[in-house]
């Protein structure tokens, strides 16, 4: 069997592990446009803010794919998945034939189409390169604006104020986060922010880039104008679904898989950001870009390439951020515009002033949540969202904040049939 | 989380918790669930800490340890906790007593003493009881004899406690029999603390008969002497209105409230807050007037004696505090949250400790002295209206309180049963045998947040007297039924049951008798006494058709007055089980054995209604052994049991 | 590979399970000593009421395991042999990932890093809580002998309720 494996983050890896530890014998090419050893994309802000280097953050040896046996094309752009021909193709004009395909081909940043977007000085933040080269950049700069106040524009703004940049993000939401928070969380990190030195204007846009050759600032669409020696834009990632225009692999937002991480092709798979996977709590496909989907759907799509009938678990958003010290986790419906009918939002605030909880119930089920401060216990309240589990009996113990696993149990134990999982039967097995 | 009804059937209660949780103010009830699961080896009584070469404790299951280091299995480390908790109740009853006896015998020597004798009848006659010839003597110098025989009994190495002699004859051949006539209260509890040394007594029943001997000391020592002599200094109690929950602050008033035990310091302050002056001083910080109030025994003290309102029982303290209009909370010792430091702290309360045996975290400490009382007394009191103008929270005072009757002791119900002419226990005990009344049942002890606050005392008390058993009530019950209304005259007509109606009606009285706090349990000594020497109703406690109770107790105290209730005959239910589950013999011993050597044991029941039907069994068994006819009128077996009520609640 | 389980009918909620755990984790491992430590040392594990039982929960070390698969330092990882799931502290950067798929609440999010259980990787005699367990209501086994004590006790309830 010879599988292609377009990508080397997250979902491609985790898909070549899984399949070389089904299959020792099968063929594995690792296809990839960049030239570096298996690094976490994630943790790219912690080399702008120079806490870590390059080997800090790779997430496997650098021995990876020799260790298991991969043939890994790295610094090789596919421009095409040719699935009649079960081939794909490279920017060189190389053709590499496959017999499954998993396409993990991740995204690339929006950049915002305005005048002196090409400026020296102007970063997106996605990849290791990047990182690398606004660090470098970064000495001589004094003052830096972020574009966009979602995860990665926030992680970027508070690596570079560690740094000791003077950093203001412009933010065209009316707070920040709003695609996983709503107003009183935001307002938690809006202040948090401004507490450790960075400004932040929210509804605002850029309309262009300011600088001769290199850049100097940024002016808003209201005509105001910030100086700045650094941009870095976070307005979003597309899915690279590109790739496969002009085939019958169906895509929207990102390429359409199944639960079996399966495409509208036979033999070929996608994982990870590229794709728009089944959201059990929505209840339709959605591109939730995140790691642990990632390295699901990759092992998932590895696992049945080889014949294995496997399925992705119930999965929703979630997303677990720690930004100077304080720390977020969400999941489920909890951005500030994903208002669902006859939802009921409970927010409790305290016992610290940082500390904040947001529960999002529809009817009986708990939809969404939202933890700012203390996050223990997040998963536990996390598998009820995932699960669709009806909670009626526990909703006043969980807005109260007592969700650890002892609390939700006689919730769990009286929905034992979505709680297959091995280990939850080791708990019902001596209760 | 539990909610507040479920925590509490008390109304002021449920409010007060609901404002407590609005605050985010965290009370007993609350840190009783932030402690759960409580660890299962002390509730069972089988780890031991008496020396360093443990701690040890056994396993229950049998799979792990079944003995300590020393080899001492789950009997004796049980045997060995529980006699130390009665050591800890004994002491703190006695000590209460030792010092009642030590102002008794200031007053008999100074007669510019703060204290004097009011009650010279009882002085009298306690004088001839014990034996002090009155020739020649003056009030002063009886006196003096009198509080140095009581002085006496503390320290005393040989003999018997003299108040033993008050006991039926048959029960104290029965104390001799089982070798636990007490000597001295002094000296049992020391023994206590002897035996259950490493490597003494390690014979659990050996060991519970030393509790049980320390207990008795207690109750017709240490006790009886805190409530003979308390009558003496500060008068015997008459039937009084007063009204009890939180209700009774008033906010627009200097509230101060005092919270404790020993009548000493609560009687000089009744009296300073009386005092002009410091009305008029209240008036000029811009209060309307001066309003004291009681919480816990010390409220129960000068209810019965000068009918003060009380704020409320054990579990209420901290919420006074939570009305933001209590401008001293006055403690002196017992059953003193240490949390109202810090407590009081968010609040403008000043919290003030008086004791020199009881500091508290945050408190400020104005010493009582007993020489200097009424001056001192007025220090506080001023201190406290001092404190009006502070106040900063909003008041949040609940607006329920109850009326009531009090004031009975074991010298009244002689007059209220016979009349004023023709006082006698005659009529009582003729009720009884007529079964008009079923029996009577001492229901007391604290509360305790592991059981819904007040629910255990107040259906118990209603399902007894629904069954024609005259209830008679002290401590935390009695401030309990108070709020529930229990105990007004009309109480009868809406609670009891036809025959103790009758009774009722025909002396006036509620049908459930408040005896006064804790110590006072030994006014329930001397009426069933008083009861058998009557005659009719056999020759000893043990032959009465009585039963006694604590719903919700959870002091060392209670465990002491539990040993002494049922040493001295009486069947005693306990809502909360000893710890001594995890040992089956001593189990067995308190359970059944206790039975054979003194006529009393006891049982764990924590649904009051299966309790009351307990100790209604045991009196129709006393009846039917005693030859009774039965209950005059029957009353059928009804009411819902706690677990019904639990599941009609949701 | 061995687990700890748990028999909630023999735990008596003691929380010896917890005292010990957080002395095994601490620097000192002495219990006085601990006390005293700049670190506050944390139990891996917690016991909790259960509608008037106990419950104590400590790491399932999953299999696949969540906390493994959200892992984006490469920090927690299972063990291929033992099985163990083991957070490599060195790696672990804070992010909580772990925290927000622990369906257990196992995993804890320290003033650091990750807190779980490491079936007391410097322990020979093997998991501390285990040993800390008066009654024997933490366990260790492998799977089939769970599977059989299962079985047993099982057999034993129906026993009782035909009785």
């Amino acid at each position: 069997m010879k599988v292609v494996i377009i990508g080397n983050h997250a979902a491609g890896l985790s898909a070549a592990e899984t399949l070389r530890k089904l299959d020792s014998a099968c063929q594995i090419t690792v296809i990839s446009n960049e030239k570096v050893p298996p690094y976490s994309r994630c943790l790219i802000p912690y080399l702008v803010s120079g806490e870590k280097t390059v080997e800090d953050i790779l997430f496997k040896p650098v021995s990876f794919y020799e260790d298991n046996r991969i043939d890994a094309m790295l610094g090789c752009e596919v421009v095409r998945v040719l699935p009649k021909e079960k081939q794909v193709l490279l920017d060189s004009g190389e053709r590499v034939a496959y017999e499954a395909l998993i396409v993990a081909a991740g995204g690339t940043c929006s950049m915002p189409n305005i005048p002196g977007i090409e400026k020296q000085g102007v970063f997106g933040f996605r990849t290791l390169a990047d990182a690398e080269r606004i660090a470098e950049y970064c000495d001589g700069v004094d003052t830096a604006v972020v574009l966009g106040g979602g995860l990665v524009g926030l992680k970027a703004a508070v690596a570079l104020n560690e740094r000791g940049k003077q950093v203001t993000v412009a933010v065209g939401s009316p707070n920040v986060l709003s695609q996983i928070v709503a107003e009183p969380e935001a307002q938690v990190f809006e202040e948090h922010l401004t507490r450790l030195g960075i400004e932040i204007f929210t509804r605002t846009n850029p309309a262009k880039v300011l600088g001769d050759e290199k850049v100097s600032g940024i002016e808003t669409t209201e005509g105001r104008k910030i100086e700045a020696q650094l941009v870095i834009v976070g307005k979003g990632v597309r899915a690279n679904t590109q790739l496969v225009k002009g085939t019958d692999i169906q895509a929207e937002h990102g390429i359409l898989i199944d639960e079996h991480s399966r495409t509208s092709v036979p033999d070929v798979y996608a994982a990870g950001d590229v794709t728009q996977s089944p959201d059990t709590v929505r209840g339709e496909t959605w591109t939730n870009a995140l790691w642990p989907h990632a390295i699901e759907e990759g092992r998932v799509a590895a696992e049945n390439v080889m014949g294995r009938d496997t399925v992705l678990g119930g999965r929703t958003s979630m997303n677990s951020l720690v930004l100077g010290g304080l720390s977020l986790i969400t999941s489920g419906l909890t951005g500030a515009r994903e208002k669902l009918e006859g939802a009921e939002e409970i927010t409790r605030k305290g016992p610290g002033k940082t500390d904040c909880k947001r529960f999002i119930f529809q009817g009986n089920r708990l939809v969404g949540f939202a933890l700012v401060g203390k996050v223990d216990n997040a998963g536990v309240l996390g598998s009820l969202v995932k699960k669709r589990v009806d909670v009626a009996q526990a909703k006043e113990r969980i807005v109260a904040g007592e969700y650890d696993f002892a609390s939700m149990f006689p919730v769990i134990r009286d929905n034992r049939e979505k709680f297959k999982e091995p280990e939850y039967q080791e708990v019902f097995g001596f209760f | 989380m539990k909610t507040p009804k479920q925590r509490s059937v008390d109304p002021a209660t449920v409010a007060m918790l609901e404002a407590a949780a609005s605050k985010g103010l965290a009370v007993a009830w609350d840190r009783q669930e932030a402690m759960e699961p409580q660890c299962g080896f002390g509730q069972l009584g089988i780890c031991c800490r008496n020396c360093t070469m443990g701690p040890c404790r056994i396993d229950p299951f049998g799979e792990g340890p079944a003995a300590g280091i020393c080899g001492a299995d789950a009997d004796i480390i049980a045997a060995r906790n529980l006699v130390r908790m009665i050591a800890g109740g004994a002491a703190a009853h006695s000590d209460h007593g030792r010092d009642i006896a030590h102002t008794l015998l200031m007053a008999a020597e100074d007669e510019k003493c703060d204290y004097q004798v009011k009650d010279e009848a009882k002085l009298r006659a306690l004088a001839e009881e014990l034996g002090v010839k009155a020739d020649g003597k003056d009030l002063r110098q009886i006196a003096r004899a009198v509080a140095e025989i009581a002085f006496g009994q503390f320290g005393q190495q040989h003999g018997e406690v003299v108040f033993a002699a008050r006991a039926p004859a048959d029960q104290q051949k029965r104390w001799q029999r089982a070798r636990v006539m007490p000597r001295g209260v002094d000296r049992e509890i020391v023994e206590i603390m002897h035996r259950t040394h490493i490597g003494v007594d390690n014979d659990p029943v050996n060991i519970i008969l030393q509790g049980v001997r320390a207990s008795l000391g207690d109750g017709w020592g240490g006790s009886m002497i805190a409530t003979d002599l308390s009558d003496v200094l500060f008068r015997t109690p008459e039937w009084v209105r007063g009204r009890a929950n939180l209700g009774v602050l008033e906010p627009a008033n200097v509230n101060i409230i005092v919270h404790g035990h020993e009548p000493t310091l609560s009687e000089m302050i009744v009296a300073a807050a009386q005092d002009k002056e410091m009305v008029e001083l209240a008036k000029s910080q811009g209060a309307k007037g001066i309003t004291l109030s009681g919480i816990c025994c010390t409220a129960n003290e000068i209810l019965m004696r000068h009918g003060i309102p009380v704020a409320g029982n054990f579990l209420q303290q901290e919420l006074a505090v939570t009305t933001g209009v209590v401008d001293a909370m006055i403690v002196d010792v017992q059953c003193i949250f240490p949390a109202l430091g810090a407590l009081s702290q968010k609040f403008h309360t000043k919290f003030i400790s008086t004791s020199p045996k009881a500091k508290f975290p945050f408190a400020e400490h104005i010493e009582f002295e007993e020489s200097r009382a009424l001056e001192i007394a007025k220090r506080i009191v001023r201190a406290a209206i001092e404190n009006f103008p502070n106040r900063k929270t909003e008041p949040c005072v609940p607006g329920h309180s109850n009326p009531l009757v009090a004031g009975f002791t074991a010298e009244n119900i002689y007059a209220m049963l016979g009349g004023r002419y023709r006082p006698s226990y005659r009529p009582l005990n003729d009720a009884i045998m007529s079964g008009r009344l079923r029996g009577v049942a001492g229901v007391v002890g604290c509360n305790n947040p592991k059981h819904r606050h007040d629910y255990g005392h107040t259906e118990m008390t209603k399902e007894l007297i629904r069954n024609d058993v005259l209830v008679a009530v002290t401590g935390c019950t009695a401030v309990a039924d108070a709020k529930a209304g229990l105990m007004c005259p009309e109480a009868a007509m809406e609670y009891a049951g036809r025959g103790l109606q009758e009774v009722c009606r025909a002396v006036g009285a509620p049908p459930v008798l408040h005896l006064g706090s804790c110590v006072d349990n030994s006014r329930i000594l001397v009426v069933l006494s008083n009861m058998v020497k009557e005659g009719g109703l056999g020759e000893s406690i043990a032959d009465l058709p009585v039963a006694g109770a604590a719903p919700e107790w959870m002091s060392e105290k209670a465990v002491s007055i539990g040993f002494y209730v049922v040493a001295s005959g009486v069947f005693t239910v306990l809502g909360e089980p000893l710890p001594v589950q995890g040992a089956p013999r001593v189990t067995r011993f308190v359970c059944e054995d206790m039975e054979e050597l003194f006529g009393g044991k006891f049982a764990f029941e924590a649904d009051p209604i299966k309790a009351a039907r307990l100790m209604i069994d045991h009196i129709d068994a006393k009846r039917s052994a005693l030859h009774l006819p039965g209950p005059m009128y029957e009353v059928p077996y009804a009411p819902r049991t706690a677990v019904e009520e639990a599941r009609a609640a949701e | 590979m061995k687990k700890v389980y748990f028999d909630s009918r023999k735990c008596l909620g003691c929380h010896s399970c917890e005292f010990a755990c957080a002395v095994e984790h601490s620097e000192s491992k002495e219990a006085a000593k601990a006390l005293l430590e700049e670190d506050r040392p944390l139990p891996r594990r917690r016991v909790r009421p259960v509608e008037g039982a106990c419950l104590t929960i400590g790491c399932r070390h999953c299999d696949p395991a969540p906390c493994v698969e959200a892992c984006m330092a490469g920090a927690m990882t299972k063990d291929a042999d033992t099985g163990e799931v083991i957070c490599d502290t060195d790696k672990c950067v804070g992010c909580w990932m772990c925290v927000m798929v622990c369906p257990f609440g196992a995993v804890r999010p320290g003033e650091v890093f990750t807190i779980k259980c490491d079936m007391c990787a410097d322990r020979e005699a093997g998991p501390v809580c285990v040993e800390a367990c008066p009654t024997g209501a933490l366990f260790e086994a492998t799977a089939d002998e769970f599977a059989q004590r299962r079985k047993a006790r099982e057999a034993a309830k129906q026993a009782e309720l035909k009785t």
